[in-house]
């Protein structure tokens, strides 16, 4: 379903995020993107999302180039990928409903619609009493269940985290991460999640690429992120 | 109905810029407004002057009745006029005591003694004034023809002038009305940076994040439009008596509401054009993608 074919991505001359990277990710799959900071993590989400285009190489999702994606497509292509950002990205100065309804405002649905979408999914993130609260006012994991809920309310057919627990404490963490795994599995589409949190990526014992200094140096079915 | 919403946020959240954008548009739309009302009255005032094939003969003070009649009797004999009308002394100050009633100290300084007495001469083809008025000018008795042809270059050349300057001025204010539209706009795109990543990420297309801020435009420019009509209509209203009697006889006042309604929505449409022009311009720039 998504394909990196041998994609290299420098910024200007000196800096290589990402150098010959192989990698394919298949309907269903749930795969956990470890490595130090600086590894080329979110560049390679980035290259999902096609905020930016590989400087040699080539991503596909679903067979389609996404570097030749141009204008509305590339709008297209943003609306069935659900990205969970580490810094949240919410508007602050709109309540949980209205961020959560946002892609749903986009596509121009009828409001009817968007109201029921919008309390089934909160519902589920378990947000059902925050729903006229500012970002401002929740706890950190109620921000985060925030942009899941945002980022699944389009039925995506590709979800990524960029960090998602990067910024909460380690028992917010493992609350968004079951909410994560839960949504995974009534889904079934490819949960990617980029980490360098070693204690939940070895409890779940999911796929586990780890990527340093922009290479990949191991993808395992079953993957352990140890020190190296 | 989510980009007005938004349209609606952006204004309440800085209104000052709003009021600044909105003031801007509004002096714009009520100089036009004025200038656009005075080249009307004047083009009127013109046609009225050209259609109206009269020449008035002033008379000497000295001029005696006996003498104007014979005048006036030697004219008609030319067959040439349509209708010649003497108007004395007593006369013309009851016509200006007609048109000045309102204003007590322009009659009180007037008696029947300083007004000349004079002929309304009409001929039957427009085209007769000229040679009739020449002969009549050359009457001992006759102090100074005053044709419409007068009249008329006068008004020329101040309708000229009011168009010249009204499109100078008015232009000016276009632009700048352009321009501060352009800086409000652009400010609040830079502001808003965060929330329009935020949209393109989420999958917003690039109209949807620019149609709010140039519906802005189109309200700031609507909005001044608008009041500036209200104004100058206030303004018209108010001038209106004052008007009608220093144009007397000039079927000009009072203006006809509908044709106030053309001119509300020239203004709109105007106010519609500059607006979307600045936050297009802006949009454009600072939105490309």
């Amino acid at each position: 379903m998504i394909e990196l074919h041998n994609v290299t991505k420098k910024f200007g001359a000196n800096t290589q995020a990402l150098l010959d990277i192989n990698l394919k990710i298949s309907q269903g799959d749930f795969v956990f993107i470890v490595g130090p900071t600086g590894s080329g993590k979110t560049t390679l989400l980035r290259l999902l999302t096609r905020e930016i285009i590989p400087s040699v190489g080539k991503v596909t999702i679903e067979g389609e180039d996404l570097a030749k994606l141009q204008g509305y497509k590339v709008t297209q292509l943003r609306r069935q990928i659900g990205v969970i950002f580490q810094d949240f990205k919410l508007l602050i100065d709109q309540t949980v409903f209205e961020n959560v309804a946002l892609p749903l405002e986009i596509l121009g649905l009828k409001n009817k619609e968007i109201v029921q979408r919008v309390n089934n999914i909160l519902e589920l993130v378990g947000l059902s009493n925050q729903r006229n609260l500012f970002p401002a006012q929740l706890s950190g994991g109620e921000v985060q269940r925030t942009t899941i809920a945002r980022a699944i309310i389009n039925d995506p057919k590709v979800i990524l985290g960029d960090e998602p627990t990067g910024n909460l404490d380690p028992a917010t963490s493992w609350e968004i991460i079951k909410l994560l795994k839960d949504i995974h599995k009534k889904r079934g589409v490819p949960l990617i999640i980029a980490t360098h949190n070693m204690d939940i990526v070895n409890t779940l014992g999911k796929r586990v690429v780890r990527i340093e200094g922009g290479k990949i140096i191991s993808d395992k079915e079953v993957g352990k992120y140890e020190k190296s | 109905m989510g980009r007005f919403k938004t349209t609606w946020k952006h204004l309440r959240r800085s209104p000052y810029q709003a009021m600044a954008a909105i003031f801007i548009m509004f002096f714009t739309f009520f100089m036009a407004s004025i200038f656009i009302m005075l080249a009307y009255g004047f083009d009127r005032t013109l046609n009225y002057f050209e259609s109206k094939p009269q020449a008035t003969v002033f008379l000497k003070d000295d001029a005696k009745e006996k003498d104007i009649l014979s005048l006036r009797d030697k004219l008609n004999e030319t067959g040439k006029i349509s209708t010649i009308k003497y108007i004395s002394k007593e006369e013309a100050l009851k016509i200006y005591k007609e048109q000045f009633k309102s204003d007590p100290l322009l009659l009180e300084m007037v008696s029947s003694s300083i007004l000349p007495a004079s002929l309304e001469i009409s001929t039957k083809d427009i085209k007769d004034l000229n040679s009739v008025s020449e002969v009549v000018s050359k009457e001992p008795l006759v102090e100074e023809v005053v044709l419409p042809k007068d009249i008329i270059n006068d008004l020329i050349v101040w309708t000229t002038s009011i168009r010249t300057i009204g499109i100078a001025l008015v232009g000016f204010l276009v632009f700048e009305s352009i321009l501060v539209i352009m800086i409000v706009i652009g400010m609040k795109i830079a502001v808003r940076r965060q929330e329009i990543e935020i949209l393109r990420l989420v999958g917003a297309t690039s109209w949807y994040i620019r149609w709010p801020f140039i519906f802005e435009g189109i309200i700031y420019g609507l909005v001044g439009a608008v009041l500036a009509w209200g104004a100058s209509y206030l303004l018209l209203i108010y001038a209106t008596p004052f008007l009608s009697t220093f144009l007397a006889g000039i079927p000009l006042l009072p203006v006809s509401y509908i044709l106030m309604l053309y001119l509300l929505g020239a203004l709109c449409a105007g106010g519609v054009l500059v607006g979307s022009i600045g936050s297009m311009v802006s949009v454009w720039r600072y939105l490309k993608n």
